[in-house]
């Protein structure tokens, strides 16, 4: 029966799905034809509402239009895309993959967020009428038309986001289903949203430069400021998605290393940019909406509970660098504040991780997770201190900041090929014992097992049982108990049968492997049930052959490489991006300041 | 509850509303631009900034 519903299904020519290709082109055509018509009014000067609403929201924003709008725009739908986010990947994790398009309510969030983004971004493009350049750093469009670099960057992050829905099913088509965040095809839709968030900050700078408005009361400036970098925060967190839900699907060294790009740049740029206390009001900021979202998707729509960093303790870290005398000399606070980061700061996550997440931070780990931290963390933070005086137009000269970026990237490049250096035993195999608990309709069991000699030491990363995909009840995670020479017993019964796919995973250093419990079969993707056992013997394996089992392998080579290779080049092409734009706007103060004739382009 | 799942089918279709208009839009712009690069360079006056990239 299964297998019908999929042969139909998967079908393209079926009569609901032309029907549903057929609307959804008119809805595109309408929202095209709309969205169109109403720009062209406004640029040609037949309707004056888009400035009218403009006026007024700027004048309670003291801000320009061009600036009021899309920073409205982004504010109230950024955290749609947020919560459809984590609610996606809560659903994902508890239910497995989609059943079809229509099927995943979140994707619609997520959708509605990227649109916002890429609308915001559009509204400051072709907001400003009458060859009015909208601040000093404006791209002409045509001769009559200017618009904040800013504003195309939030269109381009939005645009480059959307496109990796559909992206995101090509390759899925391609490649199979697999049920990770750090698909090439996730990494664009979340990548786009979260660095959209750097366009705010940009956008804001580039109104009050403008002077078309009154300036900010230096109060509102601040706050509003501190929630931008505190979003800014939240989008470059969203990487940690898998480690938030406790099913890492990667080394737990990457927990550290990701918590560090994030904290060093938005604390340490919102301390220099904005001012003293700015980290911790961003800090507390990015507690406030992951603290809600996370409420809302574990217990309102009831579905896989997760955790995030706790990141006050790293903007304490950062205030109390920036008290010291180095606060004037801004690249070496952010050098500085970044090793503190890569330190002290992490010291305080370690405490937060082994209190809330699913897995400690091990002393196994200590050594790699610091080498892989520590740079990461200077880079970071050096890379927030060239964010904030982008902003301020003082940039050190043009090398600096160029080897600054360039260096940074590679840093971030060696940790993150080292990160995903994995190993997998050779023939090792696991001797699994089960005990039967729980209900007749909803079995578990409690697990011994006993591991192959020398396959880990006395501390190893993980020795751990998930289930998940159970059905909506989410992930569940227990770390085995060492009981005795290559022996390691639960703590608690976890759940088997139905579509939980329940297995023992091992990490320890770069070794990382997984043994079936129970997975169900599955049909769909000619897998069958590997059932419970009192006592069986398995293979230790690749995790991925079990994490990702609707991965397939039967394309050459070369498309695979040649999709992360397209990916891995529109990524560069984003931070390329937000380069050139800081890059202008602090050429064009400098400039400003300065003598104008003397510049050259950024 | 059998798993009747599918493959792929992730969200292309819901995604065409967003997905088309935005590119639509953006290639509208970008046609736009090079339309007045193409006039400006036929009027033959350049123009006295290096304002344009």
């Amino acid at each position: 029966m299964t297998y019908d519903i999929v042969a139909a299904s998967t079908a393209p020519t079926g009569g609901a799905a032309l029907d549903q290709v057929v609307g959804l082109s008119v809805a595109a055509a309408v929202i095209t034809a709309v969205l169109g018509v109403l720009a062209w009014q406004h640029r040609t000067h037949r309707s004056d509402w888009l400035e009218r609403v403009g006026d007024r929201l700027g004048a309670r924003m003291r801000q320009p239009g061009w600036v009021a709008v899309p920073v409205v725009i982004v504010g109230a739908s950024l955290i749609v895309a947020l919560l459809g986010y984590m609610w996606d990947v809560a659903l994902h994790a508890g239910r497995g993959r989609d059943e079809g398009p229509l099927a995943n309510p979140a994707h619609y969030l997520i959708l509605y967020g990227l649109f916002a983004i890429f609308l915001a971004g559009m509204v400051a493009v072709v907001y400003s009428r009458r060859g009015e350049r909208p601040g000093p750093a404006a791209v002409r469009i045509t001769r009559h038309w200017y618009a904040p670099v800013a504003g195309l960057y939030i269109a381009g992050c939005g645009l480059y986001a959307l496109i990796g829905f559909p992206l995101d099913d090509v390759w899925h088509r391609l490649f199979g289903q697999d049920v990770t965040l750090w698909g090439p095809t996730h990494l664009m839709l979340i990548g786009g949203a979260g660095l959209a968030t750097a366009g705010i900050v940009l956008l804001v700078r580039e109104g009050e430069l403008s002077g078309q408005s009154e300036p900010m009361p230096p109060r509102v400036r601040y706050v509003l400021l501190s929630i931008a970098f505190g979003a800014l925060l939240i989008g470059l967190s969203v990487f940690q998605g898998e480690f938030d839900f406790g099913i890492a699907q990667f080394r737990l060294v990457f927990a550290p290393f990701l918590i560090v790009i994030a904290a060093g740049v938005s604390l340490v740029a919102a301390r220099i940019y904005v001012g003293p206390g700015a980290a911790v009001v961003a800090a507390v900021f990015f507690l406030v909406m992951r603290g809600l979202v996370s409420l809302v998707v574990g217990e309102v729509l009831g579905q896989a509970h997760h955790v995030f960093p706790l990141y006050l303790g790293m903007a304490l870290v950062v205030e109390l660098v920036a008290l010291t005398a180095l606060a004037r000399r801004p690249l070496l606070l952010g050098a500085v504040a970044g090793l503190a980061l890569g330190t002290v700061g992490l010291a305080t996550e370690l405490l937060w991780n082994d209190r809330f997440f699913a897995f400690d931070w091990t002393r196994g780990m200590w050594a790699e997770g610091l080498a892989m931290a520590v740079p990461t963390a200077v880079a970071a933070g050096l890379c927030g201190a060239l964010f904030a005086l982008g902003l301020q137009g003082r940039l050190p000269a043009r090398p600096v900041s160029a080897s600054i970026v360039v260096g940074s990237l590679a840093v971030v490049s060696l940790g993150v090929a080292n990160g995903l250096w994995a190993t997998v035993p050779d023939d090792a195999e696991v001797a699994i014992t089960t005990t039967p608990a729980g209900t007749a309709s909803e079995p578990e069991v409690r697990v011994q097992v006993e591991l192959p000699e020398g396959l880990v030491d006395d501390d190893p990363t993980w020795v751990q049982v998930t289930a998940w995909q159970g059905g909506g009840a989410g992930v569940v995670t227990d770390a085995l108990e060492h009981v005795g020479g290559t022996t390691w017993a639960s703590t608690r019964p976890v759940p088997v049968g139905g579509t939980w796919k329940t297995l023992l995973r091992v990490q320890d250093g770069r070794m990382l492997t997984a043994a079936p419990i129970f997975m169900p079969a599955d049909p769909a993707i000619d897998a069958e049930e590997i059932p419970v056992q009192a006592e069986a013997t398995r293979a230790l394996g690749p995790e991925i052959d079990l994490l990702q089992r609707e991965r397939t392998s039967d394309h050459p080579a070369w498309t695979w490489a040649l999709a992360n290779a397209v990916v891995l080049l529109c990524s560069l092409a984003m931070i390329a991006g937000i380069c050139w734009s800081v890059g202008r706007v602090a050429s064009r103060i400098e400039g400003s300041a300065a003598r104008p004739a003397e510049r050259v382009d950024a | 509850m059998t798993p009747e799942v599918l493959l792929a089918h992730h969200a292309a279709l819901v995604a065409v509303p967003a997905v088309l208009p935005a590119v639509i839009l953006a290639g509208v712009v970008l046609w736009i631009v090079r339309r007045d690069r193409r006039e400006q360079a036929e009027a033959d006056r350049p123009d006295d900034t290096l304002e344009d990239r």
